[in-house]
């Protein structure tokens, strides 16, 4: 049977696994946005 | 909304005057001049080279039209406000004492003059010296944010004459209001004194401006230490509410909500007010190239900063352990609210910085501006008392005063523009940083 100490337990560590899922979106969206710019007229340079 | 006279008058030179030298732009006219060239300072700095029946006619301009008509209605409701009391122009009650004026005036107004506080200390604290000519507009907005925020308080207080009271009668120091009291006062004082070198420019007074320049960088720590307290400080206020405000909203986390917000909302304005003052001042001197390359970076910080916000949202979520709430007519209109106005234009903004677009940077950064409203408007007026039997709806006189206020506030930016360098940088004196 559950007890309300494990579901504090459950509830925490969804919150950790949601945090842990963000911080890595968060880095991906970091390396689009700062990666290097997509350039359009590439083509055009030597 | 363009005063097209009174912007012909800043950008053209006086108009000359017949047996009279040219006014050079100089300086108040120290004592012991003539009266000619007192008169000559005000016709030049205040009516903006013209005469005042030229001044009059200029003012004659659509928006002013719409303005004095705002005005009309305006002035006879704030009498009877304070001649009558709340209850004669509200429909606020003793068990929603707070309505559109602390919903809007207030707590959007603190949200949306952030950019003072993000501008100066992205240039002055952290050495990013190209978005200098950003600075000035954003503490002039900031400034006028919050003194607007204070009339509107007025407003708002069943006795007004007694907003000191809890800075120095009677201090509730367990209060968070008067947190909240103390940090506005003291923030407002230190935008104008942040705003000042600009004012002396305008008046030639170089030894005061000098000391205004000299105590810039204390001033942003300052500042950055008050809107750090007071913005999270006011979401704070409704963590005493935790049986009000809808469960979708209410965190026990709404203090870093609050702070994240009004950091993407500061940012949104800076860019929302540069995009309307250069189309309204033409005369800025800065190329459309170097504004497109500040608002792209301004969007860059805005995409972090909204991602972050958004992150923020749904660990709050997941803390209050709501998500079978989402499934409700409140819910959806949660995940619009998170959808549509915090993840939509932080993946807009990222979009536009990756492709060079700063137009729809600018987009984006209105859509956020609506969202930060929207957010303010749901805490404090949307989802408060969701489930009581009866709603605050607000009065159509609560609209008037708000409207007017707002109307008020972009008065005063315009007359402030217009003749103080704010857009620019005074040709007399050298760049203060």
């Amino acid at each position: 049977m559950h007890t309300l100490h494990d579901h504090m337990i459950a509830t925490k560590a969804a919150e950790y696994i949601m945090a842990a899922g963000f911080l890595v979106l968060f880095l991906l969206f970091w390396r689009f946005l700062c990666g290097h710019p997509k350039r359009s007229d590439a083509h055009r340079r030597p | 909304m363009i005063d097209q006279v009174a912007r012909t008058a800043v950008l053209e030179s006086p108009p000359p005057v017949a047996d009279e030298p040219a006014p050079s732009r100089q300086a108040v006219p120290p004592r012991g001049r003539s009266r000619s060239a007192s008169l000559a300072w005000l016709r030049r700095e205040i009516l903006l080279g013209q005469t005042p029946r030229d001044y009059l006619k200029s003012l004659v301009t659509p928006f002013n039209i719409v303005a004095a008509l705002i005005l009309c209605v305006g002035i006879p409701v704030t009498i009877v406000r304070f001649t009558q009391g709340l209850a004669a122009t509200t429909n606020l009650t003793d068990a929603t004492p707070w309505g559109l004026w602390i919903g809007f005036d207030v707590l959007c107004g603190v949200a949306l003059a952030a950019g003072g506080f993000v501008m100066a200390s992205a240039v002055h604290l952290f050495g990013l010296h190209d978005y200098k000519p950003l600075v000035r507009p954003a503490i002039l907005t900031g400034f006028l944010g919050y003194f607007f925020v204070v009339i509107g308080l007025l407003f708002d207080l069943g006795r007004p004459w007694r907003l000191p009271y809890p800075l120095f009668i009677s201090p509730g120091v367990t209060s968070v209001m008067f947190e909240v009291a103390w940090c506005v006062a003291l923030y407002l004082t230190v935008q104008l004194l942040e705003f000042c070198p600009a004012a002396f420019e305008w008046l030639g007074w170089r030894s005061c401006r000098q000391w205004a320049v000299w105590m810039t960088v204390g001033l942003t720590v300052f500042g950055v230490l008050l809107s750090t307290l007071h913005q999270s400080a006011l979401g704070g206020l409704f963590l005493m509410a935790p049986g009000k405000i809808h469960p979708l909203w209410y965190s026990p986390y709404i203090p870093v909500l609050f702070f994240a917000s009004a950091v993407a909302a500061g940012i949104s304005m800076v860019v929302f007010e540069s995009m309307l003052s250069h189309r309204v001042f033409q005369e800025a001197r800065h190329s459309r190239a170097r504004m497109d390359r500040l608002t792209l970076g301004l969007g860059k910080a805005a995409a972090v900063v909204l991602m972050v916000y958004f992150g923020l949202k749904w660990l709050a979520l997941a803390h209050g352990q709501q998500w079978r709430l989402l499934l409700t007519p409140y819910g959806y209109w949660w995940l619009l609210e998170v959808l549509g106005f915090i993840l939509l234009p932080c993946l807009l903004n990222a979009y536009a910085v990756r492709n060079r677009r700063a137009g729809l940077v600018r987009f984006a950064c209105v859509i956020t501006v609506l969202g930060i409203v929207l957010n303010r408007l749901n805490i404090s007026i949307i989802t408060y008392h969701w489930n009581a039997a009866e709603r605050y709806i607000p009065d159509w006189k609560e609209f008037a005063i708000t409207i007017m206020i707002v109307t008020l506030g972009l008065l005063s930016f315009r007359s402030i523009v217009n003749r103080m360098p704010v857009l620019n940088d005074h040709p007399d004196f050298e760049p203060a940083h």
